[in-house]
C-alpha cells in the first residue's frame, strides 16, 4: 500500500506543526505577560492616586486642626508674658552694699570692721520710698528669740 | 536655684520665725516678732527676684538670657550683675577655684535642672567637655547694665545663695530696723543683733541630717555671715560615676579630699561661702590655705574627725555640749 504522504512531506508537516504550537505557546505567554502587567500598572496607578488623595486629605485636615488650634491659642495664651512688677525691687544703695568691692573677701582683716555696712537711707531709691517711716529712725526692736537657724551643705 | 512650686511661708509670729523653700532650696528667717511677717513678705519677694534674675533653671531669667546670646552685651537686672560681681570676686579671691563658670560642666553630668528633678541614678551617658576649659569666668565683662560672658555655662550655684542671704539680710535691716538672721540654704547672715548678741546656729551636713537632729554642733554668730558647704548634699550617680555639686575647676570633675563638710564664718556670707568651697575643693591643702589667710574654719573629715583653724578657735564660735 503506498503512503499517502511522503516522508519529506510527513517531516515538514511535523516541523511546521511545532514551530505552530511553539509560536503559539510564546504568543500565549507574551499576552498573558503584557495583560498582568498591565493589570499591575494600572492598579499601582489607583493605589498612588488613592494615597495621593488620603494624604491630601490629611494634611487639609492638619492644616485646619493648626488653623483652629492658632485661632484658639490667640485667645488663650497658654504661655503668658508677664511683666514684671519691678526689676529692681531691692533699692540700688543695699544692692551696692551687697554686692562692694570686697564682699567675697577673706580672711580675718576682712572681718575686722570692712563689712559692707546696711547702706543709709537716701531719698529717691525705691527702697527708701517704700519705706514707712524714712524721717524718724526706727527704735530697734527687741532681739529675736534664740530660735537657731540651720547651716548645712545644700 | 529655682523653687518647683511656691510654698507659702510657715510664720511664727510668737519668736519671730519663719521658714520656706526658695531658690530650690530651704530660707529660715529670723528677726522680732513684730516684724517678722513685713520681713517675710519682703524676703519673699527679693528671693523671687534672685530667682528670676540668676536661675539657670528658668527660660525666663535674666542669666539665661545671657546664656543665648554669648559674645553678646545683655542687658539683665541690676540682681544678677551684682551677683555676677560677687561671684566674680570670690573667683579672683580663690585664684579660679570658685569658678562660675562651670554650668556647662554640670549640665553635662545631668544637672541641667533644678535639682530636686535630677534623677539619683541615671544610665544616660555624660557628654563632659575634654578638657575643662580654665579661667573663662576671668573673660566675662560686668558693665553698669550689660553682662557680656565668653560662651554658655554661667552658673551662681556657688555664691548664689550666700549673696542672696546677704541681699536680704541688709535690704530687711536698711528698711525694717530690726535684727535679722537668715539662712538661704545654710549660707547664713546676722545683722543689725542689738549689743552684738549672737544668734545659735545648728550645724550639719545636710538639711535632712538636721531635720534628724543629726548635727555637728551647735555655733553661735553675733555679725557677719557663716555658710557650710558639703559634698554630702545634692549628689547624684550618672553613667556609672557619682556626682555632687562641688566641681574641681581644674579637673571639671567632683571634688575628692579628705573633707566632707566645712563650715566657714567671715564678714559675708558670700565670703564665707567662696572660703568653705574653696576649702573642699583644696582637699589637703585646705586646712594650710585657710589658715594662712586667717580664715576662721571648721573642716569636718570622711572618719568624723573635725579639724579647725586657729581663727575659728579665736573667735570662740563653737557652742561647748
Amino acid at each position: 500500500m503506498p503512503a499517502l504522504v511522503s516522508v519529506t512531506a510527513r517531516d515538514r508537516s511535523r516541523r511546521a506543526l511545532q514551530l505552530g504550537t511553539g509560536l503559539l505557546a510564546a504568543a500565549t505567554v507574551a499576552g498573558t505577560g503584557g495583560a498582568t502587567a498591565l493589570a499591575a500598572q494600572e492598579t499601582a496607578r489607583e493605589q498612588r492616586a488613592k494615597a495621593e488623595a488620603k494624604a491630601l486629605a490629611l494634611a487639609a485636615a492638619e492644616a485646619k486642626r493648626y488653623a483652629e488650634e492658632s485661632a484658639w491659642a490667640a485667645t488663650h495664651p497658654v504661655v503668658v508674658v508677664q511683666e514684671r512688677p519691678s526689676r529692681t525691687i531691692v533699692g540700688p544703695p543695699v544692692l551696692v552694699a551687697a554686692s562692694a568691692a570686697g564682699s567675697a573677701r577673706l580672711g580675718s582683716s576682712a572681718r575686722a570692721g570692712s563689712a559692707p555696712a546696711p547702706a543709709a537711707a537716701s531719698a529717691g531709691t525705691a527702697a527708701s520710698a517704700a519705706r514707712p517711716a524714712a524721717a524718724a529712725p526706727v527704735p530697734a526692736p527687741a532681739a529675736p528669740a534664740p530660735a537657731p537657724v540651720t547651716s548645712t551643705g545644700s | 536655684m529655682t523653687a518647683l512650686a511656691v510654698e507659702h511661708p510657715t510664720i511664727q509670729t510668737h519668736d519671730g520665725s519663719a521658714s520656706w523653700r526658695a531658690l530650690g532650696t530651704y530660707v529660715q528667717l529670723r528677726t522680732a516678732p513684730e516684724l517678722i511677717r513685713a520681713a517675710t513678705a519682703r524676703a519673699v519677694e527679693i528671693l523671687d527676684e534672685v530667682d528670676r534674675a540668676c536661675s539657670r533653671f528658668r527660660a525666663d531669667s535674666d542669666l539665661m538670657a545671657v546664656e543665648r546670646t554669648p559674645g553678646w552685651h545683655t542687658d539683665v537686672s541690676p540682681v544678677l550683675l551684682a551677683a555676677v560681681r560677687v561671684a566674680l570676686e570670690a573667683a579672683r579671691e580663690t585664684d579660679g577655684l570658685v569658678d562660675p563658670m562651670l554650668g556647662g560642666v554640670l549640665a553635662a553630668a545631668g544637672y541641667d535642672r533644678t535639682f530636686a528633678q535630677v534623677p539619683a541614678e541615671s544610665h544616660s551617658p555624660t557628654t563632659l567637655p575634654v578638657p575643662c576649659a580654665r579661667s573663662r569666668w576671668s573673660e566675662v565683662v560686668v558693665t553698669p547694665e550689660a553682662l557680656w560672658t565668653p560662651g554658655p555655662g554661667l552658673d551662681l550655684g556657688a555664691t548664689g545663695k550666700a549673696f542672696a542671704a546677704d541681699l536680704v539680710a541688709l535690704t530687711l535691716h536698711d528698711e525694717l530696723g530690726g535684727p535679722v538672721v537668715i539662712s538661704v540654704g545654710g549660707d547664713v547672715r546676722v545683722v543689725g543683733a542689738p549689743d552684738r548678741q549672737a544668734y545659735s546656729i545648728l550645724l550639719a551636713h545636710t538639711h535632712a541630717d538636721a531635720s534628724d537632729s543629726i548635727t555637728l554642733g551647735t555655733v553661735r554668730l553675733a555679725d557677719g555671715g557663716l555658710a557650710t558647704s558639703s559634698v554630702a548634699a545634692r549628689t547624684w550617680r550618672r553613667d556609672g560615676t557619682q556626682w555632687h555639686h562641688v566641681l574641681d575647676p581644674r579637673s571639671g570633675r567632683p571634688t575628692g579630699g579628705p573633707w566632707i563638710t566645712v563650715t566657714v564664718a567671715a564678714h559675708t556670707a558670700v565670703a564665707a561661702n567662696t572660703a568653705s568651697t574653696a576649702a573642699l575643693v583644696l582637699g589637703d591643702r585646705a586646712v594650710g590655705w585657710l589658715a594662712e589667710r586667717g580664715v576662721a574654719a571648721r573642716l569636718v573629715a570622711a572618719d568624723g574627725s573635725t579639724a579647725r583653724t586657729r581663727q575659728w578657735e579665736l573667735d570662740h564660735l563653737d557652742v561647748a555640749s
